[in-house]
């Protein structure tokens, strides 16, 4: 039994959205784990985060919506590519020499580590390409750039208290963003896009367009995984949901986003190799 | 330091801490939108995000921020932030006038 546990665990493990340390901070979770034993080396790891830098700037986005696995792919349910997602800001940054560079900032939601914070909570947090990065498990990013009108909305609601007010504690792996009792990193994505598209900052409102318009990814999962996987990891809630286990990824977000004429572009980026050591025998 | 500029430090890579200063206030101006508006450094507190204290805040945020598409720039700078806190830490004693002011 205690392995079926186990299974389901590892099964619904699929948007763990990241913490910034803490005893599961293993490749999906956090940079804390990347700097050893992760997939990519930290010199590889700068190199991507500024082909993403670079590659966005090219594109004149001033805010995108980008997408890690922090897992490999063969970890992932069927149809579901990553399991964190940030938007990203095109910013001037002060160093502490004083000089002013320009890149993206990057603005998460972050599940508690465990220990600061328990895992069924999340936290906003900000920080940089490098720590998004960094525990990818994966040679590629999924990529949102919203049309220039939803850059702008979104980016007038980051600087609204509706941010903060957005943000629903309670955190699910796969809360179901058809109501409001959990929140992961996408789904508050989702709701911040909403409440940018709908120009509303009433939750309820939100929810109810969000289950008349957006088709949310669904996760193939057994009636065994949904009754022990909540059982096994504080953060995996299934009370949210209605049979089916549904959540936001970046298909479902995606393929919203295009069908509504919301986005400038959406496309994977492929990690450059060219420039890796050779890998030893 | 951060655990990310920990892990560079160790690569002989050289990262720098930064500090954001997001124009948030020239987009709500350039775009007329209502009820939106940055505080008086050009800073906002997003839950934890936005990080207060660069001296190019209102600079920044005096910026004209356009949507055209437009290339942008993206410095070489390796980027990393300061580890995050989740615990607030605790306010000043309490100092309440017993009555209200005249």
């Amino acid at each position: 039994m205690r392995l079926r546990i186990i299974a389901a665990v590892a099964a619904l493990g699929l948007a763990a959205c990241g913490s910034t340390g803490g005893s599961n901070a293993v490749r999906g979770s956090g940079f804390s784990a990347a700097a050893a034993g992760s997939y990519i080396t930290i010199d590889q790891a700068v190199v991507f985060a500024k082909q993403i830098e670079r590659d966005l700037g090219a594109r004149g986005a001033r805010l995108a919506i980008v997408f890690r696995a922090g897992e490999s792919r063969d970890q992932l349910r069927e149809g579901i590519a990553y399991s964190h997602g940030a938007f990203w800001v095109y910013s001037p940054i002060t160093l502490e020499d004083g000089r002013t560079a320009t890149g993206y900032a990057v603005y998460n939601l972050y599940r508690g580590d465990g220990k600061t914070l328990p895992m069924d909570k999340s936290y906003l947090h900000q920080d940089f390409p490098i720590d998004f990065v960094a525990p990818t498990g994966v040679d590629d990013v999924g990529i949102i750039i919203p049309s220039p009108e939803m850059q702008r909305r979104i980016l007038a609601i980051m600087d609204s208290p509706t941010y903060r007010a957005l943000h629903i504690e309670p955190y699910s792996v796969v809360s179901n963003p058809h109501n409001a009792k959990y929140q992961n990193c996408t789904e508050f994505m989702l709701d911040v896009l909403a409440a940018a598209v709908w120009d509303t900052t009433d939750m309820a409102q939100i929810k109810v367009n969000l289950r008349a318009h957006f088709k949310p990814t669904v996760v193939k999962t057994s009636g065994l995984e949904r009754m022990f996987a909540p059982m096994a990891d504080a953060s995996i809630k299934t009370d949210d949901q209605d049979g089916e286990i549904v959540t936001t990824t970046y298909e479902s977000m995606a393929a919203f986003m295009e069908a509504n004429g919301l986005t400038q572009e959406a496309y994977i980026l492929q990690r450059d190799t060219s420039a890796d050591a050779p890998k030893s025998p | 330091m951060s655990q990310a500029a920990g892990a560079i430090g160790e690569s002989g890579l050289k990262a720098a801490s930064g500090v954001v200063a997001v124009p948030f206030g020239a987009v709500a101006v350039a775009s007329g939108a209502a009820g939106h508006s940055a505080n008086a450094s050009g800073y906002t507190h997003l839950g934890a995000g936005l990080e207060a204290g660069a001296a190019s805040a209102t600079k920044a945020a005096t910026a004209f921020v356009d949507f055209s598409g437009s290339p942008l720039t993206v410095s070489d700078d390796i980027i990393v932030g300061r580890k995050p806190t989740h615990k607030p830490a605790p306010q000043a004693a309490p100092a309440v006038p017993y009555a209200p002011a005249e």
